[in-house]
């Protein structure tokens, strides 16, 4: 039982962090749904477990399902649109990478420009964590948090089908609540704010269905070139 | 007998009708008479119930005031929140009547109940960060409304919701900051840091410039009434959340970085909202940016009526939602009848709908504050206001910037604002002249119907209730003070 509890307390700490930046890192990078969404779900268990440092477990617990069950609103959604042949799945014979056009000339939604974009926001990150140092939160949190924030507002600038723009909304409100649980204990305001992320998921995949009920799949080039 | 708590009539009952209007949402005349008896019922209790004492109500005691706990959290109902409820019911009525003769979609009552449920809850937590949350998850539910079953586009409805989500995180920040700051003085400089991210956050929620795009979306997306709905109850509510929590920590509005960020964000609300509206070739977007610069001149108000800018705002936050209704009310007419709101396929639509077309040009000449119309009292007043602190000569404008650390830039503040004003006014009175003359065309449209007669009537009389508060705007002055004292006490 102290190996398991070992186990769980190291995977709480840098493992926890480090799989967070990634998870960030494919949510942004990917335009697969299903690559975006074990992405995401990962992203629930791992801030869960980086949650446990300093909140109640039964509390990290709860958050946890409450992201399982929003990836799963939002699984069932990306399914059921592929099934009556949605925009959902790439376009076939171009050359791609994680589901992204990989050529210059892809626009907002390529391979490339995500790239740059990630680095340059990676470097204003650490600039601003160097400027500011956190008092109340531990900095690997806090660094994480931010990471999430603005990977999460950039994805939102780049994306603008509902399909995409859900895994980044809800990354951008796990980096705030890894910080705001640990300052802000009350289950009144984790039962509101795991209400609110349930909801969402449910708004989105609502759009998300409307959304492909208009689109055929030759026009989500052209819907993302509006974005 | 024990007394009906007052907080579990307003959280319950609209809650209990959505379950019904679900039941009997294909019937609409059932659903929209239930939903308006139930939202004309609370805005009566609210306007007519004492707080401080039982009152009885078809002989059953009603405690409006008593506090009650639900899941270990304390409900309250203060003065402030009981007008505010009047203000959103009330207005939720008209919409109700509204939506009977032209169909909204059938997840109109029962999703907008729900969520007057929930502004109900916001306003009985008492809590800011709470508050704030329970907010969002109302947001949450106005996608599935402004969509109504059809799939035209989902931008507007997409903007909404994320907005309001991104605001969370920022306005929870600065409810924590401000608390900080009031627990410990070593914390103290928390609070000036707090006003960033509650300036973002409100930003996001009161659609503020650059975070406005979401209403001209929405009012081209929604159905009209449900674009009318958000823009009146739910932005009421935003308003509700920000002078809450100006009220609630201890920053107020007397705090020059508060008073000069309201200022900026007002005039660039009403100049872009009023110069986007001369430009637009449809009267959905119109409706949406027209709005858009009116609560730009709502938020001018605050700091220009100085000790009576709530009033004035509150003044204005009516005049504005009556106006939108009306231009929503015949809109909503004139998009079901000749099936689009583009003003380049609206030609000889004025004289097969001409109730509907002077309802839609009133509304949005009362949105520009425009002479014989309901808008033109505060508009007047707010112009004027705005005039005095630009004056040089002013001795009320000599006053403030004595005291203030930037004369030269306030003055200049206020000269800009003034000039924003007169663009908002004008830009939508241009748009409306566009549209108008686009209606005036000499198409026969025989293909359409004739205008539809309940609907035309309720439209006519929301033009007779518009004209009467350009020529009496005192109609509304007893209920805003008692609100705007009500406030004070928050």
């Amino acid at each position: 039982m102290e190996a398991l509890s070992d186990i769980f307390a190291f995977m709480a700490g840098l493992p926890a962090i480090v799989g967070l930046i990634l998870t960030a890192l494919i949510i942004f990078l990917t335009s697969d749904w299903r690559l975006a969404q074990t992405a995401l779900l990962v992203q629930y268990v791992l801030a869960g477990l980086a949650l446990t440092r300093f909140i109640r477990v039964e509390v990290a617990v709860v958050k946890i399902l409450i992201g399982v069950l929003a990836v799963f609103i939002l699984y069932l959604t990306a399914r059921r649109i592929q099934e009556v042949g949605g925009p959902l799945q790439p376009s076939e014979g171009r050359s791609r990478f994680l589901g992204l056009a990989v050529r210059w000339r892809a626009g907002p939604l390529g391979l490339p420009l995500r790239l740059l974009a990630i680095l340059l926001v990676a470097l204003g990150l650490v600039l601003v964590f160097n400027a500011y140092q956190p008092v109340l939160v531990s900095p690997d949190v806090t660094l994480v948090a931010f990471w999430l924030g603005a990977v999460g507002i950039l994805g939102l600038v780049l994306s603008s089908e509902p399909a995409r723009v859900a895994p980044t909304v809800l990354t951008v409100m796990t980096g705030f609540d890894l910080i705001y649980a640990s300052l802000e204990p009350s289950l009144a305001m984790a039962g509101f704010l795991g209400a609110l992320v349930l909801l969402s998921a449910l708004a989105f995949s609502y759009l998300a269905t409307v959304h492909s009920l208009n689109l055929s799949p030759a026009d989500v080039d052209q819907d993302e070139g509006r974005s | 007998m024990t007394p009906i708590p007052g907080p579990f009539i307003v959280l319950a009952l609209p809650l209990l009708a959505a379950g019904l209007t679900y039941l009997v949402r294909r019937w609409a005349l059932l659903a929209a008479l239930l939903s308006a008896i139930t939202t004309g019922a609370i805005a009566l209790l609210c306007l007519r119930l004492p707080l401080d004492r039982s009152a009885f109500v078809f002989g059953q005691e009603v405690a409006f005031g008593q506090p009650v706990v639900i899941v270990g959290r304390h409900l309250a109902l203060d003065p402030a929140g009981q007008m505010w409820l009047a203000f959103a019911f009330g207005m939720t009525t008209v919409l109700y009547l509204l939506a009977w003769r032209v169909s909204q979609g059938r997840s109109f009552f029962p999703f907008s109940l729900i969520m007057l449920g929930l502004y109900s809850l916001v306003v009985l937590l008492q809590n800011f960060p709470l508050a704030i949350v329970a907010f969002a998850i109302s947001t949450t539910l106005a996608a599935f409304i402004i969509q109504a079953g059809t799939g035209i586009s989902i931008r507007g409805a997409q903007r909404y919701l994320v907005v309001t989500l991104l605001a969370v995180p920022f306005l929870l920040t600065a409810a924590w900051m401000a608390d900080q700051s009031v627990l410990s003085t070593a914390n103290a400089e928390l609070l000036r840091s707090a006003l960033l991210p509650a300036g973002l956050g409100f930003a996001f929620l009161l659609a503020m410039f650059p975070f406005g795009t979401w209403m001209p979306a929405v009012a081209a997306d929604a159905p009209p009434i449900v674009a009318a709905f958000i823009f009146t109850a739910g932005q009421a509510m935003a308003l509700f959340l920000a002078v809450f929590f100006l009220q609630s920590s201890p920053v107020s509005l007397g705090d020059p970085a508060v008073i000069e960020t309201i200022l900026l964000a007002g005039m660039i609300m009403a100049a872009s909202g009023g110069v986007m509206a001369a430009v637009q070739r449809d009267f959905g977007r119109l409706l949406g940016y027209a709005a858009l610069s009116s609560l730009g001149i709502l938020l001018l108000a605050f700091p220009g009526g100085g000790s009576r800018g709530i009033e004035l705002a509150m003044l204005h936050a009516i005049t504005r939602a009556i106006s939108i209704t009306l231009m929503a009310a015949s809109l909503a007419i004139v998009r079901h009848w000749s099936t689009t709101d583009e003003f380049d396929k609206l030609g000889g639509v004025a004289r097969r709908l001409p109730i509907a077309t002077l309802g839609l040009v009133l509304g949005g000449l009362a949105l520009a504050g425009f002479p014989f119309t309901a808008g033109f009292p505060t508009h007047w007043a707010i112009g004027r206001a705005t005039w005095n602190w630009a004056w040089p000569i002013s001795t009320l404008a000599q006053n403030v910037t004595l005291d203030a650390g930037t004369p030269e830039l306030r003055q200049w503040m206020w000269i800009l604002a003034l000039i924003a004003i007169v663009a908002s006014s004008l830009g939508i009175i241009i748009g409306m002249i566009r549209g108008l003359s686009a209606m005036l065309g000499s198409e026969t449209r025989e293909e359409m119907a004739k205008q539809p007669l309940v609907a035309s009537l309720m439209v006519a009389a929301l033009l007779v209730l518009s004209v009467a508060l350009a020529l009496y705007p005192q109609l509304f002055f007893e209920p805003v003070h008692h609100a705007a004292q009500a406030l004070s006490l928050f």
